[in-house]
């Protein structure tokens, strides 16, 4: 009987021990995070997209960051072992995302890749068959079109190259600029470069070179000889066809978009995206979209994804984060998530089974998208510096095409490429994982600096201005800025009562009626200084109940000096949520950018701050 | 104790070398069932394998067909196509590829040019994107197939050749094309075999999928890296697969994906590397198999499992019946134990073996041996020597306690049944031993009253026995005595016979002294014989109808001259006789009054007086009546010691007067025993110097009047003159006595020395020479009963008439039947009395003459 006994006890035991330690192996890991991370490219789309997919998920708190529109920052990420659950970024080549390939989950054996034309798919497909990126719906770039203005002075729309230029000319007899763009920015000028040129780069040559220049185990990266010198030959022609001149080449966007509301410019570069903000602008223009006039008569589209999507292959290891990762990664493809990413203005579906449906405004491309005149750019980040320094010089006069082309090839080769040396570095890690007691330690450690640095009593960040972890690495310069985002964080300066201070935290708490919402716990603002007991009201609803400051209590009265960091927009509406205009007379806004501001408080030898408790959640 | 152990673990071994071979048995089995079910399963899967290789086998062909026919009918195009052009009729180019739209069924046709760029005939340009497939048009100048897309468009298949440059509206061209929505395409590559489950793809050769066919799969983009990531390949593996594929071969493997098996047909489509893959649900493919398989598996399993029932229940009977048995025997042996306890004079008590001496068990017959009820003792065991006189427990308990292990102590105490106060004696031994590791004490008394009962009165027949063979000694002493007597007299009259042959009167004298001698010793002989059977149970009586008158008479006949040479006074008297004929054994009634009157003669003095009346008493029913018998004398009489021994054998008195008296002592024992015997009754009373009186009561059958026998009146009385004698003796001496003796008389006899003779001589005899036979029974070569039997049967005239006299001298009654039985008439008893013998000759030589007369036959 004893031996029965032992029998049944010894395997059960022997089980038990397996799966204990099976537990203890898989399930209590330190560096693990319970909550999906998903880093968007840019903040514009906390707006309604983070929104929208967390809806969908009401079990689930995602913790949304701010990561950057190109791939190194992930790539910092990723050597130092902290690459996010779900990376998205703009811009996007095979070979700029070798470095990220081994850590990124290979999606070709699944049911969303496979619900991609295989067409686009394919300039996601690296050379061993695996697919890391899925891209979504792309972004329609071309010429938009005062129409208005043409009708105006009756001067036909373009319909060819010939036609174009002739439009550029006769406007130039009206004193309007026939054409202009915002050539301070790389994109404008690569888009530009590229789009003059499309049949020659989608010539069977141009393709060829493209897929060798694309492959990430061809190291030579150099543009042929074939295509190449007649695109900048190309470029040399519109830049001389259009007019450009010499200060057209630091012309920024807004000068450019004011311009061409003004009815001083006919034709720009841009989206679809822009041409239809253009359209609803309370001071609309009636813009329609024309492709890009190739020689010969081809007309094209320039096209590039909203923007790409991946997922970290350490999800594989645990199947509900798996799961939850897949989940949200088919709502993003889906036809009503790329719908919610498009918001309203029209894109081109990657994915089969998705109707496309396109406003007026990008009507007139109609033709050209059904005829599959659609390129997509080539947008590894060599091109677009390259692209930047080379236009903007031939547009100066700089270089011809001849010298355009060598100083793009030698550029791209990375002859002049300078390693990123090491700006700074932390001797203490800090996670990026938000805590219901004490709230994030990497949030808190960056904003603690912040407030040091910007020399105030309570510094409040919404959270995405805060990219991820602290590393106690060596930081580039670079990555020292990425650490900040968006680009454009500023960082206002005031005074108020403890009062003020009272609502302002408060509001930020609850979120802005006509603004930005905390989506989940994870999402709570961020604050230096101060210590706040935030209870959740509801289903995501948060309130702030009791505010205590280093010097204790918050004292309704006292006087201190708060700052507030974030970009114009969404500070705009915090603004006009808790004071009631834009906040004059309560903040002043700092010359430098955050980032800009954070990278040189560092390196001067700044250390990073400890961080704090500054949130209590109950 | 060691036995119980020992038992034990045996019987763990035994279970566990059942459980094991019962292991390696279920072991066998369903190793057994796991080849047979993997046998089968290859089986079927290179049966399934080779169907489904050519089922895809077919699609392959008819995608391959499509493909070919399509650029065959681009090809053939061509020419026609180039020749319009050449001749500027565009339209008709449109006409006519138009008209094979509609016939061929493809969605569009494309001129291309090197770069992707498309038309279409209507004028509408395009842009086919830019694929491997396209370089192999372009650079390779080789048909190929290309995947295409449009955007919001279905995606299509392009069937393109390479064709001389050519110019359509404007637009050069250098290859011609037809599209096919991928729909149409996968329609046609479609299976509906295995109800709609088959799964049909054409991929690249890195598994990107370009046509999949079948909406119960997952779509994956690429299907290999979604096999390799997901899938649970049974034998080859994707690596294998890719090799294959790799070298232009085809095959089929097998994997689970979600808990679901397929079977993989793989093999390459012969153009652009394209290989096709036909998935199929095993489940589907081998259906029928399967039901059949799991049929068999359901059908075996049934069977087995009914076989398991079977032997469960078999076993399980089996054990019940055991246990049952096992019940029963221990029930039986229970009671077997309780019966023999109960009824068994042992009394068996356990005590522990501590110092509380607290009683665990008493046997159930303690009560009804003792008398004291078990909860009694239960509560104190002292309760038990309470009765025995001088008990001393202190003593006891010493002893117990230096009493070593497995040892006994031994008593012996009288105890007295409580309850019936009767008095035994027991055995009390008490064992100090083990009962399952413990110490026990076991007391076992035994009843020993009876046995000490039977020693004693073994010792009393001992002393019995010795008294008897004391008196047999003496008896032999005596007997030797008493036959010598007569025999010297007959030796020695013998002897003074020859010497006085001359002298008539002393030859007279001699003879009669020498007769008496005979008699007296034949007398001995009798009584001797008579107590033997009597002694061993082998006396019987002769049944015979008899006239107590005649028997009365014969008494008297008898004893006259005793009582007349004493000068005694005889008398015989009777009382109111109403029956006279009786059926008994007349013999043995004349020898028991014989008896009693011969010793009255013996014991009564000279000039006393004898009688002898007889008397009925009460008639017990008509056919039965009792008669009383008294014999008085006036004689010595007999002590009161001696009368209470009189009947018994070998008993005389001893005292001066009775030990001048000749006598065997069995008379009055043969005479009781006659009287027992006979269902009668004999008692006796005396006074010594006054006489005695002998009464003997018997109840006997009445009887009527025997059949009256003539007598021979011819002749003299005993003349045996004209009767003629058949003589069957072996003995030469008796034969001379007889013939002497009837010779004498005037018989003629002739004589045979064995019984074969005797039937020789019969048998050659003419009818009516011989008148009887004398037949001795025990004759060599044949003895009297057969030759007896051989008489009767021969078939002489006289055979069944002829009166058979046997003489024996056996003289019982059933040696007397035995001769009967033989077929003889009569017996006389050896040696013979010729007065006797000489009655019976006439007797039945006369009956011979009636017989002879009855059946027409003169003497």
């Amino acid at each position: 009987m004893k031996g029965r006994i032992c029998f049944v006890l010894l395997p059960v035991m022997a089980v038990f021990s397996v799966l204990l330690s099976a537990a203890c192996t898989f399930g209590f890991n330190s560096n693990r995070q319970d909550n999906i991370t998903v880093y968007l490219w840019d903040s514009r789309l906390l707006d309604n997209y983070a929104p929208y997919i967390q809806s969908h998920f009401p079990d689930d708190d995602i913790q949304f960051a701010v990561g950057n529109n190109d791939l190194d920052f992930y790539q910092f990420l990723k050597d130092n072992g902290r690459l996010p659950d779900i990376i998205t970024n703009r811009r996007f080549s095979l070979h700029d995302a070798k470095g990220l390939q081994d850590q990124l989950m290979d999606l070709s054996g699944t049911e969303a890749a496979a619900s991609f034309y295989d067409t686009y798919l394919d300039d996601y497909r690296n050379s061993d068959g695996t697919v890391n990126w899925l891209p979504l719906c792309g972004e329609v770039d071309g010429i938009i079109a005062n129409r208005a203005l043409f009708d105006r002075y009756g001067i036909p729309l373009p319909t060819d190259y010939d036609s174009f230029v002739s439009a550029c000319r006769q406007f130039e007899k009206y004193g309007i600029r026939g054409f202009i763009s915002d050539f301070t920015y790389d994109y404008t000028c690569m888009e530009l470069l590229q789009g003059v040129s499309i049949p020659e780069l989608l010539s069977f040559k141009g393709k060829m070179w493209r897929a060798s220049y694309e492959s990430p185990d061809v190291t030579d990266k150099d543009l042929d000889d074939k295509v190449w010198p007649g695109v900048f030959r190309n470029m040399e022609k519109f830049i001389a066809d259009t007019g450009l001149t010499y200060e057209d080449a630091q012309t920024g966007y807004d000068e450019v978009y004011e311009m061409f509301r003004q009815g001083e410019a006919a034709m720009i570069r841009g989206t679809g995206e822009i041409a239809i903000d253009y359209d609803d602008d309370s001071n609309g223009v009636d813009c329609v979209m024309l492709p890009y006039f190739g020689k010969d008569g081809e007309s094209w589209l320039l096209t590039y994804p909203s923007f790409h999507v991946a997922l970290n292959k350490d999800l594989e290891k645990d199947p509900e984060r798996r799961e939850l990762a897949a989940s949200i990664l088919k709502l993003m493809i889906s036809e009503e998530g790329q719908n919610a990413l498009a918001e309203k203005h029209d894109v081109i579906p990657y994915v089969k089974d998705v109707d496309l449906e396109l406003s007026e405004v990008l009507d007139n491309l109609v033709p050209y998208i059904r005829a599959n005149h659609l390129y997509i750019r080539l947008a590894s980040n060599e091109f677009f510096e390259a692209s930047r320094d080379v236009v903007q010089k031939m547009i100066t006069g700089e270089y011809n095409a001849g010298a355009a082309y060598e100083e793009f090839n030698r550029q791209i080769r990375g002859e002049d490429r300078q390693d990123d040396t090491e700006a700074a570095s932390f001797d203490e890690a800090f996670e990026y994982v938000f805590s219901p007691q004490g709230g994030n330690p990497a949030s808190s450690a960056i904003a603690n600096s912040l407030r040091q640095m910007l020399d105030a009593d309570v510094l409040i960040s919404p959270y995405y201005n805060f990219t991820g972890p602290v590393i106690d690495t060596g930081y580039s310069e670079k990555m020292l800025g990425y650490m900040i985002m968006p680009n454009d964080c500023r960082s206002y300066l005031g005074e108020m009562t403890g009062g003020e201070l009272r609502k302002l935290v408060k509001a930020a708490v609850s979120g802005y009626e006509d603004g930005l919402k905390p989506l989940n716990k994870a999402c709570l603002p961020v604050f230096s200084g101060i210590s706040v007991k935030v209870k959740e009201t509801g289903n995501r609803e948060f309130e702030a109940e009791d505010i205590v400051t280093n010097r204790g209590a918050l004292n309704e009265k006292e006087v201190y000096t708060v700052a507030y960091i974030d970009n114009q927009k969404y500070y705009l509406q915090m603004a006009h949520e808790v004071f009631g205009n834009d906040g004059t007379g309560v903040f002043q806004l700092q010359d430098e950018y955050v980032r800009d501001a954070w990278t040189g408080y560092i390196r001067e030898g700044n250390g990073i701050e400890e961080p704090s408790g500054y949130i209590t959640l109950q | 104790m060691n036995e119980e152990f020992g038992g034990k673990g045996d019987s763990a071994v035994i279970n566990r070398k059942n459980g094991i071979a019962a292991a390696i048995c279920i072991a066998l089995i369903l190793s057994a069932c796991m080849i047979y079910v993997h046998l089968v399963q290859r089986s079927i899967y290179k049966e399934s394998s080779v169907h489904l290789q050519e089922l895809y086998g077919q699609v392959n062909e008819t995608f391959a067909t499509l493909v070919s026919r399509n650029w065959n009918l681009l090809s053939d195009w061509d020419p026609y196509i180039r020749e319009q052009l050449a001749g500027g009729n565009e339209d008709n180019v449109a006409g006519y590829i138009d008209r094979g739209k509609a016939k061929w069924g493809f969605t569009e046709f494309y001129f291309l040019d090197s770069d992707g760029g498309c038309i279409n005939p209507q004028g509408r340009y395009g842009y086919l994107n830019f694929d491997s497939g396209f370089v192999t048009l372009v650079r390779d100048r080789k048909n190929v197939v290309i995947d295409a897309t449009f955007p919001s468009r279905e995606p299509f298949t392009v069937f393109a050749i390479p064709v001389e440059r050519g110019e359509y509206k404007g637009f050069t061209y250098s290859a011609i094309a037809v599209g096919y929505e991928k729909k149409r395409m996968e329609d046609i590559i479609s299976i509906t075999a295995f109800d709609n489950t088959a799964n049909c793809q054409i991929v690249y050769p890195d598994g990107r999928v370009i046509f999949s066919v079948n909406s119960q799969t997952d779509h994956p983009y690429n299907y290999f890296r979604y096999l390799e990531k997901n899938a649970r390949f049974e034998n080859t593996g994707m690596s294998q697969i890719k090799s294959d594929l790799s070298r232009g071969k085809s095959g089929t493997a097998r994997y689970s994906l979600k808990g679901i098996k397929y079977y993989l047909v793989y093999e390459p489509t012969g153009f652009q590397d394209w290989i096709l893959l036909g998935i199929t649900p095993v489940s589907e493919v081998n259906y029928s198999i399967n039901q059949v398989q799991w049929f068999t598996i359901l059908i075996i399993g049934f069977i087995f499992v009914m076989l398991i029932m079977v032997a469960v229940y078999c076993i399980m009977q089996h054990s019940r019946s055991k246990i049952k048995e096992k019940d029963e025997e221990l029930r039986y042996r229970n009671q077997m134990f309780n019966m023999l306890v109960n009824n068994t004079s042992e009394i068996f008590v356990m005590i522990s073996a501590d110092e509380n001496y607290s009683v665990e068990y008493i046997s159930p017959n303690m009560e009804s041996l003792l008398g004291i009820p078990e909860d009694e003792l239960y509560s104190d065991i002292h309760r038990l020597n309470q009765e025995i006189p001088g008990y001393d427990w202190d003593e006891l308990r010493k002893e117990l306690e230096s009493l070593p292990l497995n040892e006994t102590l031994h008593q012996s105490h009288q105890r007295l049944n409580i309850n019936t106060g009767e008095v035994r004696w027991y055995n009390e031994t008490l064992y100090y031993t083990t009962v399952d590791g413990q110490e026990k004490l076991l007391l076992v008394m035994t009843d020993q009253t009876e046995e000490l009962r039977s020693r004693s009165q073994l010792e009393q027949a001992l002393d019995l026995a010795r008294s008897a063979t004391q008196a047999k000694s003496d008896f032999l002493a005596n007997m030797s005595h008493d036959i010598r007597t007569p025999m010297n007299a007959i030796i020695g009259f013998a002897g003074l016979l020859e010497r006085n042959a001359d002298n008539p009167s002393k030859v007279r004298d001699y003879i009669t002294k020498i007769t008496a001698s005979g008699q007296h010793m034949q007398s001995l002989i009798n009584d001797i014989l008579d107590m033997s059977r009597i002694e061993n149970g082998k006396m019987t009586l002769n049944e015979n109808v008899f006239s107590l008158t005649e028997v009365l008479e014969e008494v008297n006949t008898v004893i006259q001259p005793q009582v007349m040479a004493r000068k005694q006074i005889f008398v015989i008297s009777s009382d109111e006789i109403t029956q006279d004929i009786y059926i008994g054994d007349s013999a043995r009634i004349r020898q028991i009054l014989l008896n009693l009157l011969t010793n009255a003669v013996k014991y009564t003095p000279d000039g006393g007086n004898i009688e002898l009346s007889v008397g009925e008493t009460e008639k017990l029913t008509d056919n039965f009546a009792g008669l009383c018998f008294r014999v008085s004398d006036t004689g010595i009489g007999i002590s009161e010691e001696y009368l209470d021994k009189i009947f018994d054998p070998f008993s005389r008195e001893r005292n001066s007067t009775v030990s001048g008296i000749q006598g065997t002592g069995l008379g009055m024992s043969i005479t009781r025993s006659l009287v027992d015997l006979m269902g009668g009754s004999i008692y006796a009373e005396s006074r010594l110097g006054q006489g005695s009186v002998f009464t003997v009561n018997l109840h006997l059958k009445c009887g009527q009047d025997p059949e009256i026998r003539q007598e021979d009146n011819s002749g003299s009385s005993d003349s045996l003159e004209g009767i003629n004698i058949l003589i069957a003796e072996d003995t030469p001496m008796n034969v001379e006595i007889i013939l002497d003796l009837l010779e004498m008389y005037g018989a003629r006899c002739i004589t045979a020395v064995n019984g074969r003779e005797a039937f020789e001589k019969f048998e050659a005899s003419s009818p009516g020479d011989i008148h009887i036979i004398l037949m001795d029974i025990q004759m060599p070569v044949m003895d009297g009963y057969e030759a007896t039997g051989k008489i009767r049967s021969c078939g002489h005239p006289d055979a069944e008439i002829i009166p058979i006299i046997a003489m024996t001298a056996n003289a019982f009654a059933d040696d007397i039947q035995k001769c009967l039985d033989a077929g003889m008439d009569a017996h006389i008893a050896k040696p013979l009395n010729i007065n006797k013998l000489n009655k019976m000759i006439r007797e039945y030589a006369n009956l011979f003459r009636i017989r002879r007369n009855d059946l027409d036959v003169k003497i």
